[in-house]
């Protein structure tokens, strides 16, 4: 039987021009349309959840995804529909309701927990987990107004997921606390999404929704826009907001720009400038994907081209272009030129041009990046314009917490038979470092090509196979391996992280982890591999920097990774 | 009135939220005076000291049998229960939007969680009473067993009337404002300060449309409890079975009504806090 069904909900308002006010809002009445006065937050919205499946909710601000919530909790009733909701719903749409600065922490955790529909008995048994969740310690016993705003989050998360319930409803309420308690936070979620409990999550995380949710419901202007798999809303919705952000013209003077930016504290003197002697002037940039359309979000694995428009003021020799992507933590990411790519542009007469570079798949994983875009003199040493980190784009990957600079595809196999990549975004975090037992013991993987002869050295996009031996002295249930990738600097490149969901029976097991092109450009890699399983979240083995890999390459191209790209010029 | 029952059970299954919100408002009130709760006994406690400084002292007036602040503190503590309560009732469910907006519980909690503070300072004040009375030599008499039936009566009374201002506040702001008007015209109509017999000194059939208000009813009826002797008093015309019958009825019709008008706007009640 369906947990939720929802037939043809609808929501409306009528606006009032000023609440209760006679001049304001009984005048207007008789002399506007009815028509004009109404406004649907929702209308026309069908939908049946199963128990144990999870929603997430996508759309823009005021796109009616708090009222849907709002109507499902009980908390407003609908003008219109059917709602059906067939178990104990919890809301964790804002923290603390009922919290009073006045009372004690513990006060409050008994009155807000009544307010959430507790029995008194029941916070009784359940205080002392509360307390501890919450990591209040001492202050517990403090009035609420001595909390920062941060601790008092803490608390009303904290009573929240220690309610029974069978639906939880939340509201972008994530950003609790500081990093540690906000995965702590995460990973409660996640074990209730295991437990079979229905969540339903509105959030501008889309990384978030695509971890936890089974399904996702794209909401725009009140209307049902899209119910799919979270990728398929995904792509629609960030299709649905493109436009802004990328575009600002920040007229600044030319100062000097040294020519390879490659060092960090040089990245940000640069950062969001723009220099050049201005024989050249780039006039606009945009983001489009594989449809044309105009973006500045991309998932990862999509296709992403760049077009500039540029202006010629005077005739110019031997010119190249050149594009450059950072991440927003002053990360060199990728930098390939004309020059490089062997494309030679005699010259350029005065008028509007046209250059765009394609990556057919953009394979970096979620965060925020920037692009500068950059015409260069014959020699590289002077550019005629140069914005530097001057645009902005966003990537959403599969929602790992950890930032990894790439995202690409890979499979395991255990004992020769092949395993689906695990989309579990919690488990990573939980296999930690330097954890060491007896039971499992990890040797020394062979790095070697796609047909297992061994090798050290790469070139970018080369088939690399790890193949792995795992000691076990006891059966391991369902075991999760993740393998994770750093470069010299201590930058995470790659992790993969699985899920195996079989189990590996002593002596031995033989793991093979297929990448089926490593993106990488020139560098020394270190390979740190972990083993855990449910019983044991915190990992029965984490080893760092077991093996090296190295990636040669003769391209000149900057950064890290080596993205596949087509140039397209129209010179004027 | 199935519907009705439904409500009202909805209602009682919030019970611990309810005692809840009611002890927070109890809290937060006397948490940081020296003397904290201690002050629901000690203002009462003054004012019957003052009264009867004023009114036996100074003002040397008495209304036969009784010394004139015996007269009046039997009546002006339940009138002062309700004044308090209605104002703070109110704006309850607007006050507390932050709460209404953010989970769901039946919205009735919230006027009557008010209430029910203000019912707990108020049985302080009457135990304080009964203590007081036979300290000032007035007898107390069987009758008492029937004040708590009288506090119920006036409670669900109550209920009704601080069920439907606040409902009705949420959407006409303007409630507040006639609220106050209604409650300082009633409390001239009502037999606080004054004996039914000024009123009967009017005309007898003023007193009659007199009588038409409840509390004129309840209040004589607190009398009638803690006054020993006080039925021989009333004024002809006026019976003690009549008292008590009209006070029963209007105090459970108030409540019924109170209970629909509260339903009636319920939808909207969120939407507009």
């Amino acid at each position: 039987m369906n947990i939720i069904e929802l037939e043809n909900i609808g929501k409306k308002y009528i606006l009032q021009y000023e609440k209760g006010a006679f001049i304001k809002d009984v005048l207007p009445r008789l002399f506007i349309p009815k028509e004009k006065r109404e406004f649907w937050a929702l209308r026309n919205i069908n939908l049946a959840l199963e128990k144990g499946e999870s929603l997430g909710l996508i759309g823009r601000n005021g796109a009616g995804k708090s009222t849907f919530l709002n109507i499902l909790a009980g908390i407003s009733s609908p003008t219109e529909g059917k709602v059906e909701v067939r178990g104990k719903v919890s809301t964790l749409l804002t923290l603390g309701a009922g919290f009073h600065p006045e009372l004690t922490g513990i006060d409050n955790i008994y009155l807000n927990g009544v307010i959430l529909g507790l029995k008194i008995g029941e916070i009784k048994n359940r205080i002392k987990e509360i307390i501890e969740f919450s990591e209040l310690k001492d202050f517990i016993k403090q009035p609420l107004y001595t909390y920062s705003s941060g601790m008092i989050l803490r608390l009303g998360f904290s009573i929240a997921v220690h309610i029974d319930f069978d639906i939880l409803l939340m509201d972008e309420i994530l950003s609790v606390g500081d990093i540690p308690f906000q995965e702590k936070c995460l990973k409660k979620i996640g074990a209730f999404k295991e437990t079979a409990k229905t969540l339903i999550i509105a959030s501008q995380s889309l990384d978030l929704i695509k971890a936890l949710c089974h399904r996702a419901l794209l909401l725009e202007k009140g209307r049902g826009i899209l119910l799919d798999e979270p990728e398929k809303v995904i792509s629609r919705y960030l299709e649905l907001v493109q436009k802004e952000t990328v575009q600002k013209t920040k007229e600044s003077q030319y100062p000097y720009y040294p020519k390879y930016p490659d060092d960090i504290e040089k990245i940000k003197t640069g950062w969001e400038t723009r220099i050049g002697t201005g024989e050249a002037r780039i006039l606009e940039v945009k983001l489009r994907d594989k449809k044309g359309k105009e973006r500045n979000a991309f998932q990862t694995g999509e296709s992403l081209r760049i077009d500039v428009k540029y202006k010629v003021e005077k005739e110019i020799k031997g010119p190249h272009f050149g594009v450059a992507v950072f991440r927003e933590d002053y990360l060199y990411c990728y930098g390939p030129n004309t020059r490089f790519d062997g494309i030679k542009i005699k010259k350029l007469r005065k008028g509007i041009g046209n250059f765009s570079i394609e990556f057919k798949n953009i394979i970096l994983g979620s965060g925020d990046y920037r692009l500068s875009i950059a015409v260069w003199n014959k020699d590289e040493n002077n550019p005629y314009d140069y914005r530097y980190a001057y645009y902005k784009f966003k990537i959403f990957g599969d929602g790992k917490e950890e930032k990894s600079l790439l995202d690409i595809p890979c499979s395991l196999s255990i004992n020769g038979k092949r395993l689906r990549k695990s989309a579990s975004a919690f488990l990573k975090k939980i296999i930690k470092e330097s954890v060491a037992e007896d039971l499992v013991g990890i040797e020394k993987p062979r790095i070697s090509g796609r047909w297992g002869k061994e090798k050290k050295a790469f070139n970018p996009n080369e088939n690399l196979r790890i193949l792995l031996r795992i000691k076990i002295l006891r059966i391991i249930n369902a075991p999760f391996v993740r393998i994770s990738l750093h470069n010299e600097d201590g930058i995470l490149i790659q992790e993969s992280c699985f899920d195996t969901g079989k189990d590996i029976t002593p002596p031995d097991a033989r793991l093979s982890l297929y990448y089926p092109g490593m993106p990488l450009l020139r560098g020394k890699y270190s390979l740190s591999i972990g083993i855990g399983s449910k019983k044991n979240p915190e990992g029965y083995q984490y080893m760092l920097s077991l093996a090296n890999v190295e990636f040669q390459t003769n391209r000149k191209d900057h950064g890290i990774v080596y993205i596949p790209h087509r140039w397209r010029l129209k010179n004027p | 009135m199935l519907r009705l029952s439904k409500q009202i059970i909805e209602i009682v299954k919030y019970y611990e939220l309810l005692f809840h919100l009611a002890i927070r408002e109890l809290k937060i009130r006397y948490k940081y005076p020296f003397l904290g709760f201690l002050w629901m006994l000690f203002v009462p406690l003054c004012m019957v000291f003052i009264f009867k400084v004023v009114f036996s002292v100074i003002i040397k007036i008495s209304v036969p049998p009784y010394p004139f602040f015996v007269f009046l503190i039997t009546a002006v503590f339940p009138w002062n229960y309700l004044a308090m309560s209605l104002s703070q009732a109110t704006t309850s469910l607007v006050d507390s939007s932050n709460l209404i907006k953010k989970v769901y519980f039946p919205r009735e909690i919230v006027p009557l969680s008010i209430l029910l503070g203000n019912l707990f300072s108020f049985l302080l004040t009457m135990g304080l009473i009964l203590i007081l009375l036979p300290l000032i030599r007035i007898e107390i008499t069987p009758l008492v067993l029937f004040l708590p039936f009288v506090i119920i009566l006036q409670t669900l009374f109550m209920t009704g009337l601080v069920l439907m201002s606040s409902s009705l506040q949420v959407l006409y702001r303007d409630v507040k404002y006639i609220v106050e008007i209604i409650l300082l015209l009633w409390f001239y109509l009502t037999p606080v300060f004054y004996p039914l017999s000024l009123v009967e000194g009017i005309s007898t059939k003023f007193l009659r449309i007199y009588m038409l208000n409840p509390l004129a009813c309840l209040i004589t009826v607190y009398r009638l409890i803690l006054l020993p002797g006080f039925n021989s008093t009333l004024p002809e015309g006026i019976t003690v079975s009549y008292l008590v019958n009209y006070t029963v009825l209007t105090c459970v019709c108030l409540f019924m009504l109170g209970l629909l008008v509260f339903r009636r706007y319920d939808r909207r009640i969120s939407d507009f806090v």
